[in-house]
């Protein structure tokens, strides 16, 4: 078990920090008042080989695709492929994910919409999700409020804050040590996720008798196995339920691991995009990123979904002038009213 | 019987008349029939009192909502614009140079080192010149990057 | 006292019924204001006032009896509210012909009916100088004939309030009319 998870994790590390090899993904969701939703999707590419039926997102031949290429100074071509599709509604957009078949087919993915009338304003709600991998520990929990601002920030903005006049100290006093608490964390995650596999299905089967909370307490015990390889798998194993005991119930302990397997692979696979989101009258509130052209955005990466729900969220707002006007009339009316009657008596 | 009861006695018995007594009553006749009927029917609701209160409460509670939201979206936007603000701190970086340089090269400020260090702008104005300041950039790049390109291929195919 | 006036038509808006109230009502109210005041000016306005506040609140108007007692109290509380925005009223000056105080002080023509202006001096000299408070309750107890009751539920003062403050309007006039006739 543990030398699958090492490699996992291995796997893991490599992954982000080095994409593979499919085109880049930005997915521009355009909101409108009503709801509907158009949505743009633009692959970045070498080579002229997008295959939609293997793309970051949901795409098909039913959208309005545009092909084009650019060749730069050094004379290389980038290859463009441009999706348009209107949705008319969220719902809309959350059949398409439920019959997702591509690069990150195991996603969670929904949409939300919501429009709250507030008689001055209307406010509208725009909401991507993407659900968490595995039950492991949030990175609210882990990182601090800096680390997760860059935890979360799409690469772009890193590489650009890379550049910038604050570029060394941002490499050696955040970017560095995040990366080495990111590893602990995905180690520490996939220690409680292994944790509460276990517990959940003790608490489930009468017959296997071990101490829950005796697992709990081990649960840095076990990630520090997993991140420094400190004991044998049945040492392992036996440390935490019990000698003999892994034996007894290798059958479960394996459907374990491979639920654990299947759920961080949900991770592991996740190929990055950017969402890019365009609300309907002025941006009020959002936990996006605003880049270098004022749009604001979000990078779906393994990391950000692996133990935690990831929202991306935008909230705007657009004046009812209709409202305004009769509210300035009442209030008038109101005022006047009463300056009559004072002036009556 | 003293003399301020004699006086009281003597204007008991002989207490002024009105004067021009019909043309007091054609003032007040002309005067109701003068007013704005219009007004009356508008502006009755004040004479009801729970009327009255109710419209008074309402427009309270109405103006209170009013800023209320107001002040609740200022310090919404307020804070988006910070992180806005925050990054895209090369821009600001870089407009701040070229403010430098302005007030040194163009203005002939003597004084324009020390000022340009202190410059005072609202936000609402510097993402607005920072913006113009981008797109006068990105002009420059196209004009320069075309210029050393030479040739550029776009092919647009539909599928 | 028989009523001419409709009360549901005044409600109603009917200008001529509002009419007959103004005809029955209007010399009351000007004698209780002119007292008041002192002053013929003053009295008029008070009197068309409160008659034009009583058509602007026509559909207020709760009685279904006369509405002479709510004509008086609009037309005291204007009389009222007037003196005490006006704080210190301007000493009116004392009357001109001393003569005619002394003679009706000295009752040597005791019925001898006054003019006009000659009741009006001498009802200024028997107000001017008076708090508001005194002025209203000293006038409508001596020359309206208002009992004490009547004069509480008009003003809201006590009956305390109102008898020490007619005491100390007779005491002053008392004192003003010796100083003068000495």
């Amino acid at each position: 078990m543990k030398g699958k998870i090492i490699i996992m994790l291995l796997g893991f590390a490599m992954f982000i920090t080095y994409s593979c090899g499919r085109p880049d993904a930005l997915v521009i969701n355009i909101v409108r008042q009503d709801g509907s939703v158009s949505r743009k999707i633009i692959l970045t590419y070498s080579k002229n080989e997008f295959d939609l039926d293997d793309c970051q997102v949901p795409v098909d031949s039913t959208w309005n695709i545009t092909r084009e290429s650019d060749i730069s100074e050094k004379g290389d071509t980038t290859y463009t492929l441009t999706a348009i599709k209107d949705f008319n509604s969220v719902q809309e957009l959350n059949l398409m994910y439920d019959s997702c078949r591509g690069a990150n087919e195991g996603l969670t993915r929904r949409a939300d919409f919501k429009r709250k009338f507030r008689w001055f304003n209307t406010h509208y709600y725009f909401n991507e999700h993407v659900g968490r991998a595995i039950e492991g520990i949030s990175p609210q929990e882990f990182f601090n409020a800096e680390e997760l601002n860059y935890f979360y920030m799409p690469e772009k903005l890193v590489e650009l804050e890379k550049e910038g006049p604050d570029s060394s100290y941002i490499t050696e006093t955040i970017l560095q040590p995040l990366e080495e608490k990111t590893e602990q964390w995905i180690g520490r995650s996939l220690a409680r996720a292994f944790v509460n596999k276990i517990i959940d299905t003790v608490s489930a089967n009468p017959e296997i008798k071990i101490d829950t909370g005796r697992i709990r307490l081990r649960e840095d015990e076990i990630a520090a196995s997993i991140l420094f390889d400190e004991m044998e798998e049945q040492q392992l194993i036996d440390s935490l339920i019990g000698a003999g005991l892994y034996e007894a119930h290798s059958a479960l302990n394996d459907t374990l691991i491979s639920q654990i397997e299947d759920e961080f692979s949900i991770a592991l696979n996740t190929d990055s995009y950017l969402i890019q989101t365009v609300m309907p009258g002025e941006l009020v509130a959002t936990n996006g990123y605003v880049d270098e052209d004022d749009n604001v955005v979000w990078e779906v990466k393994g990391e950000v979904i692996l133990s935690a729900d990831y929202n991306m969220w935008a909230e705007s707002k657009e004046r009812n002038t209709w409202a305004w006007i009769v509210t300035g009339l009442f209030l008038l009316f109101v005022i006047l009213g009463l300056i009559i009657r004072v002036l009556k008596r | 019987m003293n003399g301020l009861d004699k006086l009281i006695r003597q204007l008991r018995m002989h207490m002024p008349e009105i004067h021009e007594r019909d043309l007091l009553k054609e003032s007040i006749m002309h005067k109701i029939s003068n007013k704005n009927r219009k007004l009356d029917y508008v502006f009755g609701w004040t004479e009801i009192a729970w009327l009255r209160r109710s419209l008074s409460i309402a427009a309270i509670l109405i103006t209170g909502l009013f800023v209320g939201q107001q002040l609740f979206l200022i310090r919404s936007i307020n804070k988006l614009e910070e992180r806005m603000v925050s990054f895209n701190t090369d821009k600001i970086l870089e407009f701040h140079r070229e403010n430098v340089i302005a007030n040194q090269v163009i203005m002939q400020d003597p004084e324009a080192s020390i000022l340009a260090d202190s410059i005072k702008i609202s936000t609402d104005d510097l993402l607005k010149l920072m913006r113009e300041y981008r797109e006068l950039q990105d002009k420059y790049d196209q004009i320069m990057g075309s210029k050393k390109k030479g040739i550029k291929n776009h092919t647009v195919q539909k599928l | 006292m028989s009523i001419s006036y409709n009360i549901s038509e005044i409600k109603s808006g009917n200008r001529n019924e509002f009419g007959k109230l103004v005809e029955e009502n209007m010399d009351y109210i000007y004698k209780t204001a002119l007292v008041i005041m002192a002053n013929e000016e003053d009295a008029r306005d008070i009197v068309q006032d409160t008659f034009l506040n009583v058509w602007d609140k026509r559909k207020a108007i709760k009685t279904r009896e006369s509405l002479r007692p709510y004509l008086r109290k609009i037309a005291v509380n204007k009389c009222y509210d007037q003196l005490r925005r006006r704080k210190i009223r301007k000493m009116e000056s004392w009357i001109e012909d001393e003569s005619k105080i002394k003679s009706i002080i000295s009752d040597e023509h005791p019925d001898k009916k006054l003019e006009n202006d000659e009741a009006l001096s001498l009802l200024k000299i028997l107000v001017s100088g008076l708090s508001p408070s005194q002025r209203v309750v000293f006038t409508m107890v001596e020359l309206d004939e208002m009992s004490h009751d009547e004069v509480s539920e008009l003003t809201g003062m006590k009956k305390t309030l109102i008898k020490s403050n007619l005491r100390h309007a007779r005491k002053k006039l008392e004192e003003k009319l010796k100083d003068y006739l000495s």
